[in-house]
């Protein structure tokens, strides 16, 4: 159970009856976290602001359904990239653009964590094609399966491989003409 | 995994800071509000008071639909109990009766009679030889049955037994010997019967029955011979003794039902309204359980349980709704307690403008119950009980609205922002509460439904809950 400087039962308790104040300590608290995981599916802020607000919603009104003395974050983090997943579905196709090509290691990126910001990160990300960026986002960061992946995006698993390493290669590409890693 | 999977996989996991976290919530709140304020209450956990309630409704209908069944089936089986016993007793009326006839009818000598002796009133019957033939006419005879008499009491019976053998033994009918031989008795002894005190079984009245039948065959060891005669007159009025006691048991087997039932248990709902009515709380709803034991004549000692809930939205601290809170809220970040406070400068100042929570409570009574002695369909009584509350944890959530820093009139400063801070208390205590109340109930077999009003007050010096009144409405079941 989480225990930081807020007790998290007492305020999951109060969102299960639907009070406010309890509500606003937890968005609050879960707001960064909640940012965090839309930005870098959706590809810039303000668009993940709206599923942000609408993976919140989503939780306070279906909160009956989280059940008492698991992790909530994990919960919370799954109503966030299923939000995000349905927000990029319903305005892109997830099918894949290319076909499959053989994975190529990238390579040493030594010094690469200390040379690049968030900021820069994020835009390195940004520029992937929607469909890539969801099927990175899913495989590396979250830790989807390709069958997981096939099934969440509607997608083949043989898409999901091909996007995903479409996506490699595209990030692989920015890294070497833009900031001169692989060099 | 690869080395570029692994940069990716760290560095998009570390928490950033985002801007526009209140605006976010603000669009948040007005989105709740709405969706609150709609027809979405699917769901609010409040379903599950219904559905506890269909259950149990459920349950009591079942249990009573089997009740009902075993009950006819149960009277299914007196009914065939009565009917054998009455055919029983209707036969052995009319063998009686026809041993009557033939006791104290006095009779010249008739054709097919033969004198015994020289007495005129003493003769003998002719009387079929096969037993069959007596029992056909027993079947197609009527006879006036003195045991027709309801209920006979045992001293009547005795006097009635009594009388019968003061009128002396002259015209007992011997039956005929197959050989028609003539028998005398001049040297009968007028003297009476014994009453028989135990009343005979069934069983035993059957075989006495066909004993009276079966005396034609030995006939003829009573030529002369006064104690066979003793005897047989000792049988017929074993007969009769015990054919009115056959009467009486018939009478007395009937489906009757409970009356004397001295305990009951049985479950209730509960709908309760705060005295006076106050904007924004709502009905008091639950169910309860209770059990009641008779004490003396009409009063029974009443115990009951009681899990109620409500909702209590005030636009103000109402103390007597959270008897547990024994002072005012405190608003967020220390500023002036429910709309105080203040000091130098243009400092933040808070009003509390709502409270919300969802008290859950326990009531558990103790107390008498009176039945009024009126004779109706329905039987009105009155009850006195005492009850303690049980609190249950709770949280209560208050909304402060920040006031404009610089007054009324002053420059346009930020707009007003609410602040929302929650208390979680924990379970108590109440009693001295005491509830009066009225009731209708109906009795059926086995089963007892009534509504009740109690109004319920809290006389507890310290820390008073609010006053209520109650309607509940309920079944028990009386064993």
């Amino acid at each position: 159970m989480e225990t930081q400087d807020v007790n998290l039962d007492e305020i999951l308790d109060g969102c299960r009856q639907n009070h406010r104040a309890s509500q606003q300590r937890l968005f609050a608290y879960f707001y960064n976290y909640a940012m965090t995981i839309a930005r870098r599916y959706m590809g810039n802020s303000e668009t993940a602001e709206e599923v942000v607000n609408d993976a919140f919603f989503k939780a306070f009104t279906k909160i009956h359904l989280f059940v008492g003395g698991q992790p909530f974050r994990p919960w919370l983090r799954r109503v966030i990239v299923n939000t995000a997943i349905d927000r990029l579905r319903s305005n892109m196709s997830l099918a894949p653009e290319t076909e499959l090509q053989p994975w190529h290691d990238a390579g040493s990126l030594n010094g690469i964590e200390e040379a690049l910001t968030q900021e820069q990160i994020w835009a390195m990300l940004d520029r992937l094609p929607p469909a890539y960026r969801a099927v990175f986002n899913l495989a590396v960061v979250d830790g989807f399966s390709h069958e997981e992946i096939a099934s969440t995006l509607g997608i083949s698993v043989g898409a999901s491989k091909s996007n995903l390493s479409r996506a490699r290669q595209h990030l692989k590409t920015i890294l070497k003409t833009e900031f001169e890693f692989f060099g | 995994m690869s080395d570029l999977d692994d940069f990716f996989a760290k560095r998009l996991e570390d928490e950033a800071s985002f801007p526009n976290r209140g605006k976010n919530w603000k669009q948040m709140s007005k989105r709740l509000d709405a969706f609150d304020a709609g027809a979405v209450q699917g769901v609010r956990p409040s379903l599950r008071w219904w559905q506890a309630a269909t259950f149990v409704a459920v349950a009591v209908a079942g249990f009573l639909l089997w009740k009902t069944l075993s009950i006819q089936r149960e009277n299914k089986t007196l009914r065939q109990d009565v009917a054998a016993l009455q055919t029983e007793r209707s036969n052995l009326s009319s063998q009686l009766a026809l041993a009557e006839q033939h006791t104290s009818r006095p009779k010249s000598p008739v054709q097919g009679e033969i004198l015994v002796g020289n007495n005129p009133n003493t003769s003998v019957a002719p009387f079929p030889s096969n037993p069959k033939v007596v029992a056909n006419q027993v079947n197609v005879t009527s006879f006036p049955l003195k045991v027709k008499d309801s209920k006979p009491s045992q001293p009547a019976l005795a006097a009635q037994t009594e009388k019968k053998p003061s009128k002396g033994v002259e015209t007992v009918e011997l039956p005929l010997t197959e050989t028609g031989i003539a028998t005398q008795n001049q040297d009968l002894p007028k003297q009476s019967i014994p009453v028989q005190n135990e009343l005979p079984s069934i069983d035993s009245t059957a075989s006495v029955a066909s004993d009276l039948v079966d005396t034609r065959n030995s006939s003829d060891s009573l030529k002369g011979n006064s104690p066979k005669r003793d005897s047989l007159l000792v049988e017929i009025e074993k007969l009769k003794d015990s054919l009115l006691a056959t009467n009486a048991i018939a009478q007395d087997i009937k489906p009757v039902r409970d009356t004397k039932s001295r305990f009951r248990i049985g479950a209730q709902a509960t709908l309760g309204f705060v005295q006076p009515k106050q904007e924004g709380v709502s009905a008091i709803q639950g169910q309860g359980l209770s059990f009641e034991a008779k004490i003396f004549k009409a009063f029974w000692l009443s115990a009951s349980v009681d899990w109620l809930h409500q909702d209590v939205c005030t636009m103000g601290f109402e103390q007597k709704f959270h008897p547990h809170h024994d002072s005012l809220p405190h608003p967020p970040g220390g500023g002036g307690g429910g709309g105080g406070g203040g000091g130098g400068g243009p400092q933040h100042q808070h009003k509390l403008v709502l409270v919300e929570s969802s008290p859950r409570h326990q009531q558990f009574g103790l107390g008498i119950r009176y039945e009024l002695p009126i004779k109706f369909w329905i039987r009105p009584s009155i009850r006195l009980a005492h009850q303690w509350v049980r609190m249950s944890p709770t949280l209560v959530t208050y909304k402060f609205e920040e006031e404009d820093p610089w007054g009324p009139g002053g420059p346009g400063g930020p707009s007003p922002r609410n602040e929302y801070t929650a208390e979680k208390f924990e379970a108590q205590w109440l009693s001295n509460q005491w509830r009066f109340g009225v009731g209708l109930e109906k009795d059926i077999p086995n089963w007892t439904f009534g509504l009740w009003a109690d109004y319920s007050k809290d006389l507890s010096a310290a820390n008073p809950s609010f006053d209520a009144l109650y309607l509940r409405a309920g079944a028990q079941y009386r064993f």
